[in-house]
Protein backbone atom coordinates (compact mmCIF):
# COMPACT_ATOMS: atom_id res chain seq x y z
CA UNK A 1 0.00 0.00 0.00
CA UNK A 2 1.01 3.74 -0.54
CA UNK A 3 0.81 6.33 1.72
CA UNK A 4 -1.29 7.95 -0.06
CA UNK A 5 -3.52 5.24 -0.16
CA UNK A 6 -4.16 5.30 3.58
CA UNK A 7 -6.51 6.96 4.82
CA UNK A 8 -6.18 10.75 5.83
CA UNK A 9 -7.58 10.12 9.88
CA UNK A 10 -5.56 6.57 9.69
CA UNK A 11 -2.29 8.28 8.87
CA UNK A 12 -2.45 11.22 11.21
CA UNK A 13 -3.42 8.42 14.13
CA UNK A 14 -0.57 6.59 13.11
CA UNK A 15 1.81 9.13 12.78
CA UNK A 16 0.72 10.24 16.27
CA UNK A 17 0.81 7.40 17.80
CA UNK A 18 2.83 4.08 17.13
CA UNK A 19 4.17 5.58 13.82
CA UNK A 20 4.20 5.48 10.18
CA UNK A 21 6.28 2.57 8.99
CA UNK A 22 7.76 3.74 5.04
CA UNK A 23 10.09 2.31 2.68
CA UNK A 24 12.75 4.49 1.04
CA UNK A 25 15.12 2.23 -0.67
CA UNK A 26 16.28 -0.64 1.01
CA UNK A 27 15.24 1.05 4.33
CA UNK A 28 12.30 0.78 6.44
CA UNK A 29 11.46 4.29 8.56
CA UNK A 30 9.46 4.32 11.63
CA UNK A 31 8.11 8.18 11.29
CA UNK A 32 6.65 9.37 14.54
CA UNK A 33 5.03 12.76 14.68
CA UNK A 34 2.29 15.19 16.02
CA UNK A 35 4.00 18.45 14.93
CA UNK A 36 1.87 21.19 13.29
CA UNK A 37 2.46 21.58 9.45
CA UNK A 38 5.07 18.49 9.29
CA UNK A 39 1.92 15.22 7.94
CA UNK A 40 0.97 17.26 5.25
CA UNK A 41 4.49 17.68 3.79
CA UNK A 42 5.13 14.24 4.69
CA UNK A 43 2.36 13.00 2.85
CA UNK A 44 2.60 15.01 0.00
CA UNK A 45 6.27 14.23 -0.62
CA UNK A 46 6.14 10.65 0.02
CA UNK A 47 2.40 10.12 -1.05
CA UNK A 48 3.95 7.03 -4.23
CA UNK A 49 6.32 5.18 -0.60
CA UNK A 50 5.23 2.15 0.19
CA UNK A 51 3.56 2.18 3.56
CA UNK A 52 5.29 -1.32 5.14
CA UNK A 53 2.72 -3.40 7.62
CA UNK A 54 3.29 -4.03 10.28
CA UNK A 55 4.86 -5.56 12.29
CA UNK A 56 8.05 -4.84 11.10
CA UNK A 57 11.90 -4.10 12.44
CA UNK A 58 12.85 -0.11 10.93
CA UNK A 59 16.03 0.46 9.95
CA UNK A 60 15.87 3.81 11.84
CA UNK A 61 13.05 5.25 14.14
CA UNK A 62 13.01 9.05 13.06
CA UNK A 63 10.43 11.13 15.87
CA UNK A 64 9.61 14.89 15.31
CA UNK A 65 8.22 16.45 18.52
CA UNK A 66 8.01 19.88 19.68
CA UNK A 67 10.32 20.47 23.03
CA UNK A 68 8.41 21.92 26.06
CA UNK A 69 8.81 25.14 28.15
CA UNK A 70 7.47 29.04 27.84
CA UNK A 71 9.26 29.14 24.47
CA UNK A 72 7.05 27.16 22.56
CA UNK A 73 4.77 30.21 22.70
CA UNK A 74 6.77 32.89 21.31
CA UNK A 75 9.38 30.93 19.46
CA UNK A 76 7.93 27.89 18.74
CA UNK A 77 10.94 24.55 17.61
CA UNK A 78 10.68 21.27 16.79
CA UNK A 79 13.20 18.75 18.04
CA UNK A 80 13.89 15.84 16.09
CA UNK A 81 15.10 12.54 17.70
CA UNK A 82 16.76 9.83 15.68
CA UNK A 83 16.86 6.46 18.00
CA UNK A 84 15.76 7.79 20.44
CA UNK A 85 18.79 10.21 20.60
CA UNK A 86 18.32 14.37 20.06
CA UNK A 87 21.36 14.66 17.63
CA UNK A 88 20.76 18.34 16.42
CA UNK A 89 20.06 21.46 18.25
CA UNK A 90 15.74 22.22 17.62
CA UNK A 91 15.17 24.00 14.47
CA UNK A 92 12.31 26.78 14.00
CA UNK A 93 8.97 24.22 14.03
CA UNK A 94 8.54 25.51 10.15
CA UNK A 95 11.81 23.80 9.19
CA UNK A 96 10.54 20.58 10.34
CA UNK A 97 10.25 19.00 7.07
CA UNK A 98 13.87 19.64 6.21
CA UNK A 99 15.14 19.17 9.44
CA UNK A 100 13.47 15.54 8.87
CA UNK A 101 15.12 14.86 5.71
CA UNK A 102 18.55 16.02 7.23
CA UNK A 103 18.56 13.82 9.87
CA UNK A 104 17.14 10.75 8.36
CA UNK A 105 20.18 11.60 5.55
CA UNK A 106 22.18 11.51 8.86
CA UNK A 107 20.64 8.45 10.08
CA UNK A 108 22.09 6.80 7.11
CA UNK A 109 25.05 8.12 6.82
CA UNK A 110 25.91 7.17 10.18
CA UNK A 111 24.59 3.72 10.22
CA UNK A 112 24.40 2.13 6.92
CA UNK A 113 27.63 0.49 6.61
CA UNK A 114 26.47 -2.47 4.73
CA UNK A 115 26.95 -0.23 1.91
CA UNK A 116 29.75 1.85 0.79
CA UNK A 117 28.28 4.83 0.55
CA UNK A 118 29.83 7.60 -1.47
CA UNK A 119 28.56 11.44 -0.83
CA UNK A 120 27.51 11.43 -5.20
CA UNK A 121 24.11 12.14 -6.49
CA UNK A 122 22.70 8.60 -8.85
CA UNK A 123 20.76 8.82 -11.90
CA UNK A 124 20.49 5.70 -14.14
CA UNK A 125 20.13 5.57 -17.95
CA UNK A 126 20.15 2.44 -20.45
CA UNK A 127 20.55 0.04 -17.48
CA UNK A 128 23.75 2.14 -15.80
CA UNK A 129 24.04 4.38 -13.30
CA UNK A 130 25.44 8.04 -13.48
CA UNK A 131 26.83 8.48 -10.46
CA UNK A 132 28.38 12.33 -9.79
CA UNK A 133 30.27 12.19 -6.70
CA UNK A 134 30.94 15.80 -5.19
CA UNK A 135 30.61 17.85 -1.35
CA UNK A 136 28.04 20.35 -1.54
CA UNK A 137 28.43 23.52 -3.15
CA UNK A 138 29.51 22.21 -6.47
CA UNK A 139 26.01 21.80 -8.58
CA UNK A 140 25.67 17.74 -7.77
CA UNK A 141 22.13 17.69 -6.72
CA UNK A 142 20.68 20.88 -9.25
CA UNK A 143 22.45 18.84 -12.31
CA UNK A 144 20.87 15.54 -10.91
CA UNK A 145 17.40 17.15 -10.78
CA UNK A 146 17.67 18.52 -14.32
CA UNK A 147 19.05 15.22 -15.61
CA UNK A 148 16.10 13.64 -13.91
CA UNK A 149 13.70 16.22 -15.33
CA UNK A 150 15.35 15.21 -18.77
CA UNK A 151 14.26 11.37 -18.28
CA UNK A 152 17.32 9.78 -16.06
CA UNK A 153 15.73 7.96 -12.95
CA UNK A 154 16.63 9.10 -9.78
CA UNK A 155 18.55 6.98 -7.16
CA UNK A 156 19.46 9.66 -5.14
CA UNK A 157 20.86 12.90 -4.92
CA UNK A 158 22.74 12.49 -1.73
CA UNK A 159 23.79 8.80 -1.62
CA UNK A 160 25.51 6.91 -3.87
CA UNK A 161 24.96 3.13 -2.00
CA UNK A 162 26.85 0.28 -3.42
CA UNK A 163 26.50 -3.37 -2.93
CA UNK A 164 29.68 -4.81 -1.50
CA UNK A 165 28.64 -8.37 -2.72
CA UNK A 166 28.30 -7.83 -6.66
CA UNK A 167 28.85 -3.57 -6.89
CA UNK A 168 25.56 -2.68 -7.64
CA UNK A 169 24.06 0.46 -7.18
CA UNK A 170 20.88 0.61 -4.84
CA UNK A 171 18.15 3.09 -5.35
CA UNK A 172 17.05 5.70 -2.57
CA UNK A 173 14.59 8.45 -4.40
CA UNK A 174 13.95 10.31 -1.86
CA UNK A 175 12.55 13.79 -2.17
CA UNK A 176 15.81 16.22 -3.30
CA UNK A 177 16.41 19.34 -1.25
CA UNK A 178 17.41 22.42 -3.85
CA UNK A 179 19.03 25.26 -2.35
CA UNK A 180 18.89 28.85 -2.96
CA UNK A 181 19.62 30.07 -6.68
CA UNK A 182 18.77 25.86 -8.21
CA UNK A 183 15.65 26.87 -6.61
CA UNK A 184 14.48 29.33 -9.47
CA UNK A 185 16.99 27.47 -11.58
CA UNK A 186 15.15 24.37 -11.62
CA UNK A 187 11.89 26.14 -11.46
CA UNK A 188 13.00 27.83 -15.17
CA UNK A 189 14.84 25.16 -16.34
CA UNK A 190 11.86 22.66 -15.39
CA UNK A 191 8.74 24.59 -15.77
CA UNK A 192 6.57 20.88 -14.85
CA UNK A 193 8.72 19.62 -11.70
CA UNK A 194 6.75 19.75 -7.93
CA UNK A 195 8.55 22.03 -6.18
CA UNK A 196 7.31 22.35 -2.40
CA UNK A 197 7.39 25.13 -0.65
CA UNK A 198 10.53 27.38 0.34
CA UNK A 199 11.95 27.25 3.41
CA UNK A 200 13.60 30.55 4.55
CA UNK A 201 16.70 30.94 6.84
CA UNK A 202 17.63 27.24 7.65
CA UNK A 203 21.09 26.83 7.63
CA UNK A 204 22.02 26.27 4.47
CA UNK A 205 19.83 29.11 3.35
CA UNK A 206 16.38 28.46 1.16
CA UNK A 207 15.78 24.62 0.57
CA UNK A 208 12.77 23.76 -1.52
CA UNK A 209 11.98 20.37 -2.23
CA UNK A 210 11.56 18.54 -5.88
CA UNK A 211 8.94 15.66 -5.83
CA UNK A 212 10.35 12.28 -6.58
CA UNK A 213 8.08 10.67 -9.85
CA UNK A 214 5.80 7.60 -8.71
CA UNK A 215 7.69 5.76 -11.39
CA UNK A 216 11.35 5.93 -9.58
CA UNK A 217 9.53 5.07 -6.46
CA UNK A 218 8.06 1.98 -7.99
CA UNK A 219 11.20 1.03 -9.29
CA UNK A 220 13.56 1.86 -5.83
CA UNK A 221 14.01 -2.24 -5.50
CA UNK A 222 15.55 -2.57 -9.55
CA UNK A 223 19.36 -1.97 -8.95
CA UNK A 224 22.02 -1.48 -11.23
CA UNK A 225 25.20 -1.70 -12.32
CA UNK A 226 27.68 1.92 -12.48
CA UNK A 227 28.64 3.18 -16.22
CA UNK A 228 30.59 5.94 -15.47
CA UNK A 229 31.94 8.52 -12.89
CA UNK A 230 31.33 12.18 -13.22
CA UNK A 231 33.17 14.48 -11.00
CA UNK A 232 31.21 17.88 -11.34
CA UNK A 233 31.94 21.26 -10.87
CA UNK A 234 29.40 24.10 -11.40
CA UNK A 235 31.71 27.42 -12.09
CA UNK A 236 29.93 30.37 -13.30
CA UNK A 237 30.79 30.96 -16.94
CA UNK A 238 32.55 28.21 -17.40
CA UNK A 239 32.31 26.34 -20.91
CA UNK A 240 31.42 22.85 -20.75
CA UNK A 241 34.22 20.52 -20.31
CA UNK A 242 33.76 16.86 -19.74
CA UNK A 243 37.41 15.37 -19.60
CA UNK A 244 38.40 11.79 -19.40
CA UNK A 245 41.06 11.68 -16.08
CA UNK A 246 43.08 8.69 -14.99
CA UNK A 247 41.82 5.61 -12.93
CA UNK A 248 44.19 6.23 -10.04
CA UNK A 249 43.13 10.17 -9.81
CA UNK A 250 39.57 8.89 -9.47
CA UNK A 251 40.50 6.24 -7.12
CA UNK A 252 41.72 9.33 -4.97
CA UNK A 253 38.81 11.41 -5.57
CA UNK A 254 36.47 8.71 -4.61
CA UNK A 255 37.67 7.38 -1.52
CA UNK A 256 38.32 10.79 -0.48
CA UNK A 257 34.48 11.38 -1.09
CA UNK A 258 32.70 8.48 0.67
CA UNK A 259 30.96 8.32 3.91
CA UNK A 260 32.78 5.11 5.27
CA UNK A 261 35.46 4.10 2.99
CA UNK A 262 38.19 3.96 6.26
CA UNK A 263 35.35 2.29 8.37
CA UNK A 264 34.86 -0.31 5.41
CA UNK A 265 38.33 -1.35 5.65
CA UNK A 266 39.49 -4.48 3.18
CA UNK A 267 36.10 -4.02 1.74
CA UNK A 268 35.94 -0.40 0.96
CA UNK A 269 38.86 -0.76 -0.79
CA UNK A 270 37.67 -3.19 -2.71
CA UNK A 271 34.07 -1.45 -3.58
CA UNK A 272 36.62 1.31 -4.40
CA UNK A 273 38.51 -0.22 -7.09
CA UNK A 274 35.58 -2.50 -8.59
CA UNK A 275 33.65 0.80 -8.79
CA UNK A 276 36.64 2.70 -10.69
CA UNK A 277 37.35 -0.59 -12.88
CA UNK A 278 34.14 -0.86 -13.70
CA UNK A 279 33.50 3.12 -14.88
CA UNK A 280 34.41 5.41 -17.36
CA UNK A 281 35.64 8.11 -15.39
CA UNK A 282 35.51 11.99 -16.07
CA UNK A 283 35.75 15.67 -14.95
CA UNK A 284 32.97 17.77 -15.81
CA UNK A 285 32.90 21.47 -15.36
CA UNK A 286 29.52 23.78 -16.62
CA UNK A 287 27.83 26.46 -16.21
CA UNK A 288 24.76 25.80 -18.86
CA UNK A 289 22.99 22.87 -17.64
CA UNK A 290 21.40 21.90 -20.74
CA UNK A 291 25.35 21.58 -22.08
CA UNK A 292 26.24 19.32 -19.49
CA UNK A 293 22.55 17.58 -20.43
CA UNK A 294 23.50 17.09 -24.16
CA UNK A 295 27.18 15.62 -23.02
CA UNK A 296 26.04 13.15 -20.36
CA UNK A 297 23.40 11.82 -22.55
CA UNK A 298 25.96 11.73 -25.19
CA UNK A 299 28.24 9.65 -22.70
CA UNK A 300 24.67 7.08 -22.30
CA UNK A 301 24.22 6.90 -25.80
CA UNK A 302 27.52 5.66 -26.66
CA UNK B 1 77.04 -0.60 37.20
CA UNK B 2 74.48 0.84 35.37
CA UNK B 3 73.99 -0.68 31.70
CA UNK B 4 75.82 -3.56 32.67
CA UNK B 5 75.34 -6.51 30.52
CA UNK B 6 73.71 -4.43 27.66
CA UNK B 7 75.39 -4.83 24.40
CA UNK B 8 74.37 -2.40 22.00
CA UNK B 9 73.00 -3.31 18.91
CA UNK B 10 75.93 -2.75 15.79
CA UNK B 11 74.82 0.32 13.59
CA UNK B 12 74.31 -0.34 10.16
CA UNK B 13 74.85 1.82 7.06
CA UNK B 14 71.47 1.79 5.22
CA UNK B 15 72.38 -0.48 2.27
CA UNK B 16 73.56 -3.40 4.72
CA UNK B 17 70.20 -3.08 6.78
CA UNK B 18 67.92 -5.71 5.59
CA UNK B 19 64.21 -5.03 4.56
CA UNK B 20 61.29 -7.08 5.39
CA UNK B 21 57.27 -6.53 3.65
CA UNK B 22 54.04 -7.45 5.20
CA UNK B 23 52.67 -11.39 3.85
CA UNK B 24 51.73 -11.17 0.43
CA UNK B 25 47.94 -11.94 1.89
CA UNK B 26 48.15 -8.90 4.14
CA UNK B 27 48.58 -6.14 1.01
CA UNK B 28 45.89 -5.86 -1.31
CA UNK B 29 46.44 -4.88 -4.97
CA UNK B 30 44.52 -2.50 -7.14
CA UNK B 31 46.79 -1.46 -10.71
CA UNK B 32 46.25 0.61 -13.83
CA UNK B 33 49.61 0.25 -15.80
CA UNK B 34 52.31 2.05 -13.32
CA UNK B 35 50.46 3.32 -11.53
CA UNK B 36 48.99 1.03 -8.10
CA UNK B 37 47.09 1.50 -4.96
CA UNK B 38 47.94 -0.60 -2.10
CA UNK B 39 45.91 -1.69 1.01
CA UNK B 40 47.69 -2.71 3.97
CA UNK B 41 45.42 -4.46 5.78
CA UNK B 42 47.52 -3.97 9.08
CA UNK B 43 47.01 -0.55 9.05
CA UNK B 44 43.81 0.00 7.59
CA UNK B 45 46.12 2.67 5.26
CA UNK B 46 45.66 2.91 1.49
CA UNK B 47 48.96 3.80 -0.41
CA UNK B 48 49.33 5.36 -4.08
CA UNK B 49 52.19 3.78 -5.72
CA UNK B 50 54.19 4.47 -8.57
CA UNK B 51 55.35 1.70 -11.09
CA UNK B 52 59.36 1.52 -9.08
CA UNK B 53 58.65 1.84 -5.75
CA UNK B 54 55.64 -1.11 -6.44
CA UNK B 55 58.15 -3.14 -7.84
CA UNK B 56 60.51 -2.64 -4.60
CA UNK B 57 57.48 -3.72 -2.53
CA UNK B 58 56.78 -6.46 -4.50
CA UNK B 59 60.58 -7.60 -4.59
CA UNK B 60 60.20 -7.19 -0.66
CA UNK B 61 57.45 -9.16 -0.74
CA UNK B 62 58.51 -12.07 -2.32
CA UNK B 63 62.04 -12.34 -0.71
CA UNK B 64 63.12 -10.02 2.16
CA UNK B 65 66.56 -8.27 1.88
CA UNK B 66 68.78 -5.51 1.69
CA UNK B 67 69.32 -2.57 -0.69
CA UNK B 68 71.48 -4.39 -2.53
CA UNK B 69 69.79 -7.54 -2.96
CA UNK B 70 66.69 -5.38 -3.95
CA UNK B 71 68.89 -3.88 -6.54
CA UNK B 72 70.32 -6.69 -7.63
CA UNK B 73 67.21 -8.69 -8.28
CA UNK B 74 65.06 -5.74 -10.15
CA UNK B 75 67.62 -4.90 -12.20
CA UNK B 76 68.47 -8.81 -13.22
CA UNK B 77 64.17 -9.26 -13.64
CA UNK B 78 64.37 -5.49 -15.72
CA UNK B 79 67.91 -6.92 -17.48
CA UNK B 80 68.91 -3.27 -16.64
CA UNK B 81 72.74 -2.62 -15.95
CA UNK B 82 73.35 -2.22 -12.16
CA UNK B 83 74.95 0.98 -10.40
CA UNK B 84 75.69 3.13 -7.97
CA UNK B 85 72.63 5.02 -8.66
CA UNK B 86 70.21 2.19 -9.28
CA UNK B 87 71.31 1.40 -5.58
CA UNK B 88 71.23 5.15 -4.76
CA UNK B 89 67.57 5.16 -5.79
CA UNK B 90 66.22 1.82 -4.56
CA UNK B 91 67.21 3.15 -1.24
CA UNK B 92 65.37 6.57 -1.56
CA UNK B 93 62.13 4.39 -2.38
CA UNK B 94 63.20 1.72 0.52
CA UNK B 95 62.91 4.91 2.73
CA UNK B 96 59.50 6.09 1.28
CA UNK B 97 57.82 2.65 1.73
CA UNK B 98 59.70 2.71 5.39
CA UNK B 99 58.08 6.30 6.33
CA UNK B 100 54.88 4.90 4.99
CA UNK B 101 54.56 2.48 7.12
CA UNK B 102 54.67 -0.45 4.61
CA UNK B 103 57.99 -2.24 5.27
CA UNK B 104 60.57 -3.03 8.41
CA UNK B 105 64.16 -2.60 8.81
CA UNK B 106 65.65 -5.87 10.55
CA UNK B 107 69.27 -6.19 11.88
CA UNK B 108 71.49 -8.26 9.44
Amino acid sequence: MKLADLPEDTFTRCLAGTGILLQTGPFIVRIHSSVEGFAQLLRRFYANFPVVPEPAIADFHVRLTMPGGIRRHWRPQVLLLLDGQVVFLPYPLSHAFPLFEWGLNWSIAMQAHQYLMLHSAAVERSGRVLLLPAWSGSGKSTLCAALVSRGWRLFSDEFGLVRADDGQLIPLPRPMPLKNHSIDVIRDFAPDAELGPSFYGTRKGTVAHLGTSAACVEQSAVSAPPGWLVFPRYQPGASMRLEPIFKPQAFIKLANNSFNYQLLGLRGFQSVSRLVRDCDCYVLSYSNLDEAIVALNYLAES
Amino acid sequence: MAGEGIVEAPKHTEAEARWVAPEKQELHWESWGEQHAVYDTRSGETHLLAGPTARVLQQLVAHPGTAKEVTAALCSKSGEYCDELSLEHSTRLLRQLHNAGLIEKIGT
